[in-house]
């Protein structure tokens, strides 16, 4: 009865107010933002009165920000609203954009459906089937949008092309979970060395003999040794155990002398030098092999494992691996059949009803002639006896885990009916299932998250939950909490938040978070000029990312405030950016923390995956860096530029930069936004492409010469123009380098927690932050307050807020 | 690796029953029988090309008009095909004003893709292939090659994205792998198993599209178009199944993926165009050259320091204009091998040219100033009449740009009085 009586009091005061707005808008706006003139691509004409939906309501949000921050009307004009004006107008709008939010939330939810992104595809299969290994991402077209995150419903689209492509998806995944056949025999390739030959290696330079024994050595060109050992490949998909004997060694004039240093081991899976991933890291002792290294890993069929050392040796080759021993082991399945088999055909808990073989029929894939399945093969693809009995169990509990909710029995019939009609047809019965699952898997109650409008429900909350911090489906524990209505309980949903940010898979969270709030998604878009920036290397390419995820991680473990989005006083660095960074003592590729004193770095936006996604591979651009930082660390929104000549400073040009930009604000239309994030991109000026502190850009033309050699070749690029990163703020403040300007940052902590605590709702919840979400995000920002706006304690309050937890 | 090596290597012009030679006389029948067109006229073709950075328009604008123009800078490079193609100038999609946000409504004509709440429309290969892409194994082929996924040129009815094909080797792999006869068998399977699976999804968002409020019925709604276009796109690779794919002495191609090699990925993929419209697998093609990325892409003998899209940003700046038109020279140069290749091809009797229409451009006027009006536009071949240039202002005023998609439509067999913005067809190009 409230509810209805709300609903109606909005729609009327909803129109009510929409129209008093009216008069200040062609008072004060109509004159720029008219259908003639248009400035800023706006037109208060567009504007749509009554209309519930977000779409309308956006361009009057923006409106309202502009007219609060007094940033419209524009000063220069002459006709002002008075103090009271503005006040009556920005409270009318006010009104009306909470009145219509509200109205439409009460309907219809804030998230309309959410489709998986390709990537909660990818990672829901690797779950609910158990195929670690899983990669089917690329079979579906990309997600990624430009602006905010892929997961946001308003954005999302599909077409035939995806739904074919979830068909093939889910075919892969199935071949890759059904194993036929028997166990496969564990195999063992070893290798010991010493007796005078070189390594099994793909890449013939990087090893020299010394004294009848081989070494790895480093390669001329980068400080990363890459290399596979060729007399492996995994023969079926299944854990492998490596084991190997290795140390740190080192020459001079062709005879071994004692190391001066350690190494690490980066292991790695892949069957492309180019395409693997990384595994494990290893550091070695020096000079003889103390205990024996490794481990074991799950490798797909045709995987090799590739190992990478860095070596950090300034000249190019006194630096060596000595390696005795290399031993691979594998398949070892602990389960036959597999795990994942297992899930899609409940073999071990059925055993008895599967052992009847005069029903026996063959998959399809087998029915040639010359085939003939021995008897150890037919037990692993046996039909059970009730094969219609048992398989409405596999179904109803295969669709329940994927549709992430009970299943009635009318929809499971559904599936079963899939099933019966191919089995009846004559295929075998796992031909027969296959075709269920796959119908599973494009169920829209799959893809979808239909959600019920309303206060969600424990298995929606369940899901949304883990969604938000695993990109993936619930797991068992979640699932039970949920079919025992205890998940709302907050007690249960804080301690559930706890351990799941402990769990493995919160990687997933990291990685995808930061790849779309920061952009690390596109950090291999360039490639950095190999003149200008000669150091750049396959390690420091490879670094780059995981900088950003490590220190994210940190900031979640230690529950670091949103200052550190711009501060810190230690960063999480390996050897390689520790070199790029000019900082002493970290050997080793794995990530460590190092704690920093009066340094120019810390913080996200001095990480050099950072500042090369925001450069173009040869020049930097304080527009570009500054637009970056004013929108995804300040959290501000910049409009389109108005079509006049874009404008690219040039570093190499006669005119100064400064001078450059003082000519181009002289523009007041340019001026007006301008003015508000250049000064940002000045202060990261100081950072060159590859994220390397400079005080002089680098030129190839004109400057100063530089005698340096950088992989034993002297360096063609030269000295030019000095780096001014000082600038004026909005504000009037100045600053002379970033650290001036993080101290002026920094007197706003709430203005950082608040754009954090605005992407992880959005991240969250798969909508747009709106504009009756701000006082959620107020609420959230007091609770967090005395924690200085911790990230931990963000992610758990958003999760308890009354958005997160309704549709 | 060298362009010119790889992919350009015949000389000679190859009919298509060369192509088709060595798989018997069986097998070119279920292509004539599909194409059901009388052997005298062979069928029209589209070819739509977007380059997303804009293209100078000082060096692709001729200065005069008519049939006597002199050669711009660009157009120099494609001058052994001056008869073959009809340059435009004053041609724009109207209230299209948003810079680059244009490129979305490049083949489609929807107004104002920059505004919040925008909805695309059909775009023009996409509804030709509703009328005539059944009549190849690929109704219509959309593909991309650059530096971000997320975009597209063709769009449906709803003005949802048909997410294009990135991979040359995919492509290649759809036009020609054939596999065998258990395999295809298999694949048959397959396709019955798949249909089968879309009427049983189909049946549950039907039930769920009548509990749900607007919002989330638009996106059932999007979900059940999707799935009955999948369905009808089932239907036919089934027909087509039974069919013997073309054969190629061309190679599966390696994928490039690097940003860099954005050149070599156009003419990689232009191979591909070549490939598709010489085997008939499709009639009708898209392709969008994405650049937003800002990749800095080396051209062998020249010394390029900046990314093209910061070289976009030119300030007037001689020596940025001449790396600009360096790359934009070498995407008409490889655009003029394609001309080429086609105008080698003979279909019985005629260039493979003179049944294609290649549209080529780019949806900014002038990319240095974001402005989205007299766009350089260029068609080739098609069995139009060409050989000028042509300006097609009026009272100052461009004309629609969709005006000219009129015709082409038209000439491809989809009769239709208008699409979008426009006012009519072209006629000073149609014969």
């Amino acid at each position: 009865m409230k509810v209805f009586l709300l609903i109606v009091l909005c729609m009327f005061s909803a129109h009510a107010g929409d129209s008093k707005l009216q008069p200040f808008l062609n008072r004060y706006c109509s004159d720029c933002h008219d259908e003639d003139l248009k400035k800023g691509s706006f037109s208060i004409e567009d504007l749509a009165y009554g209309e519930l939906s977000q779409t309308a309501q956006e361009p009057w949000t923006y409106i309202y920000d502009m007219v609060s921050s007094e940033d419209m009307p524009p000063k220069k004009k002459k006709r002002q609203p008075s103090e009271q004006e503005r006040e009556d107008f920005l409270k009318l709008l006010e009104q009306s954009l909470e009145k219509n939010t509200a109205q439409r939330v009460n309907q219809e939810g804030r998230t309309a459906f959410r489709r998986l992104t390709a990537e909660e595809y990818e990672y829901t299969l690797i779950d609910l089937m158990k195929i670690p290994s899983l990669r089917v991402k690329g079979l579906l077209p990309n997600d990624r949008s430009a602006e905010g995150f892929d997961n946001t419903s308003h954005e999302q689209s599909l077409s035939y092309v995806q739904i074919n492509s979830y068909m093939d998806a889910a075919e892969k995944a199935m071949s890759q979970a059904m194993f036929y056949g028997k166990k496969p025999e564990v195999e063992k390739w070893q290798t010991l060395f010493g007796d005078g030959k070189k390594f099994p290696l793909a890449e013939k330079n990087s090893q020299t003999l010394i004294d009848g024994k081989a070494y790895l050595k480093q390669q001329p060109t980068d400080l990363m040794i890459q290399t596979r050992w060729t007399k492996f490949k995994a023969p079926y998909s299944g854990t492998y155990k490596v084991s190997f004997k290795a140390y740190a060694a080192r020459q001079k004039e062709g005879k071994i002398i004692p190391a001066n240093r350690t190494h690490t081991i980066l292991l790695a899976r892949g069957r492309h030098q180019r395409f693997n991933i990384p595994i494990d890291v290893f550091t070695l002792p020096i000079d003889k092999c103390k205990e024996v290294l490794g481990g074991e890993y799950y490798l797909d069929a045709g995987d090799e494992f590739i190992f990478k050392i860095g070596t950090m040796a300034d000249k190019t080759t006194d630096q060596l691996i000595g390696v005795d021993e290399l031993t691979i082991e594998g398949p070892i399945y602990k389960k036959w059949p597999s795990e994942s088999h297992e899930t899609l055909f409940g073999y071990s808990r059925t055993t008895s009803m599967w052992t009847d073989q005069s029903s026996f029929r063959q998959p399809e894939f087998m029915s040639s002639k010359v085939y003939k399945p021995n008897q150890e093969e037919q037990t692993s693809f046996l039909t059970p006896k009730k094969p219609l009995k048992q398989v409405e169990n596999l179904i109803r509990d295969f669709a329940a885990r994927a549709f992430r909710y009970p299943v009635s029995k009318e929809e499971v019939d559904k599936f079963v009916g899939l099933f019966k009609m191919k089995y009846n047809d004559g295929f075998s019965f796992q031909d027969s299932i296959k075709v269920a699952y796959q119908g599973i898997l494009c169920s829209p109650y799959f893809l979808f998250f239909t959600e019920g409008t309303g206060e969600l429900n424990d298995f929606e909350l369940a899901s949304r939950l883990s969604y938000f911090l695993w990109k993936s489906m619930p797991d068992k524990e979640l699932r039970e909490l949920a079919v025992n209505g205890r998940l709302k309980d907050e007690t249960v949903l804080s301690e559930q938040i706890e351990r799941m940010i402990l769990d493995p898979k919160f990687k997933r969270f990291i990685k995808s978070f930061a790849d779309q709030w920061l952009s690390l998604d596109a950090i291999d878009a360039t490639t950095p000029d190999k003149q200008l920036y000669p150091e750049f290397d396959t390690w420091l390419m490879e670094s780059l990312a995981q900088e950003t995820y490590a220190y994210l991680n940190e900031m979640v473990k230690e529950n670091l405030g949103a200052e550190a989005m711009v501060s810190s006083n230690f960063l999480m660095i390996n050897e390689r950016l520790a070199k790029l960074y000019d900082i002493p003592n970290v050997n080793g590729s794995y990530f460590r923390k190092v704690p920093i004193e009066n340094s120019i770095r810390g913080g996200l936006v001095t990480q050099a995956g950072i500042l090369k996604v925001t450069a173009n591979g040869a020049t930097t651009s304080p527009v570009n860096r500054g637009v970056w930082f004013y929108e995804k660390i300040l959290g501000k929104r910049v409009p389109p530029p108005p079509p006049v000549a874009a404008f690219e400073p040039d570093s190499s040009a006669s005119a100064t930069l400064r001078e450059q930009f003082a000519k181009h604000r002289e523009n007041a239309s340019c001026a007006t936004c301008h003015d508000k994030f250049d000064p940002l991109g000045f202060s990261l000026e100081s950072f060159d492409v590859i994220g390397r502190f400079r005080e002089e850009y680098r030129a190839l033309e004109k400057g100063l010469d530089v005698k340096q050699k950088i992989f034993g070749k002297s360096v063609k690029y030269k000295l030019g123009q000095k780096v001014d990163a000082s600038g004026k703020m909005l504000s009037g403040e100045t600053f002379k380098d970033l650290n001036g300007m993080r101290q002026l940052l920094l007197k706003d902590k709430e203005m950082l927690a608040e754009n954090l605590t605005s992407r992880l709702l959005e991240f969250a919840t798969g909508a747009k932050v709106e504009f009756t979400d701000r006082k959620v995000i107020q609420d959230i920002l007091k609770k967090t307050k005395d924690k200085s706006y911790g990230f931990r304690s963000l992610i758990q309050e958003v999760i308890l807020s009354d958005t997160f937890r309704h549709k | 690796m060298n362009r010119s090596e790889t992919f350009w290597i015949r000389k000679k012009p190859l009919s298509r029953r060369h192509l088709l030679k060595g798989l018997g006389v069986a097998l070119s029948l279920p292509y004539l029988s599909a194409m059901a067109i009388p052997k005298s006229a062979p069928p029209k073709r589209m070819v739509n090309i977007l380059t997303n950075m804009g293209i100078l328009p000082q060096y692709f604008f001729p200065k005069e008009t008519g049939a006597d123009y002199n050669e711009s800078l660009y157009l120099d490079l494609l001058k052994s095909h001056k008869k073959d193609f009809t340059v435009f100038s004053g041609l724009s999609h109207p209230e299209i004003q948003e810079g680059h946000w244009g490129e979305v409504s490049f083949l489609t004509g929807a107004k104002h893709p920059g505004r919040s709440g925008f909805k695309n429309s059909i775009s023009t290969d996409v509804l030709a292939a509703e009328s005539i892409g059944h009549r190849t194994r690929f109704p219509y082929m959309s593909m991309i090659v650059g530096t971000d996924y997320t975009r597209g040129l063709s769009f449906n009815r709803s003005g949802i994205m048909i997410p294009p094909e990135k991979r040359a080797s995919t492509l290649f792999k759809k036009m020609f792998l054939q596999g065998s006869l258990r395999e295809v068998n298999m694949q048959k399977n397959r396709l019955a198993d798949g249909k089968s699976i879309l009427d049983v999804v189909y049946g549950q968002a039907k039930s769920l599209s009548k509990k749900v409020g607007h919002e989330d019925s638009q996106k059932v709604e999007q979900y059940l178009n999707s799935v009955r276009e999948a369905e009808k796109r089932l239907q036919s690779s089934e027909d087509w199944l039974s069919k013997a794919k073309p054969k190629t002495s061309a190679k599966l191609p390696e994928d490039l993926v690097k940003n860099e090699d954005i050149l070599n990925r156009t003419e990689q993929m232009f191979e591909m165009i070549a490939l598709a419209l010489e085997s008939d697998s499709s009639r009708i093609l898209s392709l969008f050259i994405e650049i937003q990325r800002n990749p800095k892409v080396a051209v062998p003998g020249e010394n390029i320091d900046t990314g093209w899209h910061s070289l976009t940003h030119h300030n007037k700046k001689a020596e940025k204009l001449r790396q600009l038109a360096i790359l934009e020279g070498e995407q008409f140069k490889i655009l003029n091998k394609l001309l080429d290749r086609l105008k080698g091809f003979d279909e019985q009797g005629q260039s493979l040219l003179d049944s294609t229409m290649l549209l080529y451009g780019t949806h900014m006027g002038d990319a240095y100033i974001h402005s989205n009006n007299n766009l350089p536009i260029l068609l080739a071949g098609g069995g139009f009449k060409h050989g000028r240039h042509l300006d097609c202002q009026s009272h100052k005023q461009d004309s629609p740009l969709s005006n000219l998609y009129v015709s082409m439509l038209n000439q491809l067999g989809v009769p239709t009085q208008s699409f979008a913005s426009s006012k009519g067809s072209l006629k000073e190009i149609e014969v």
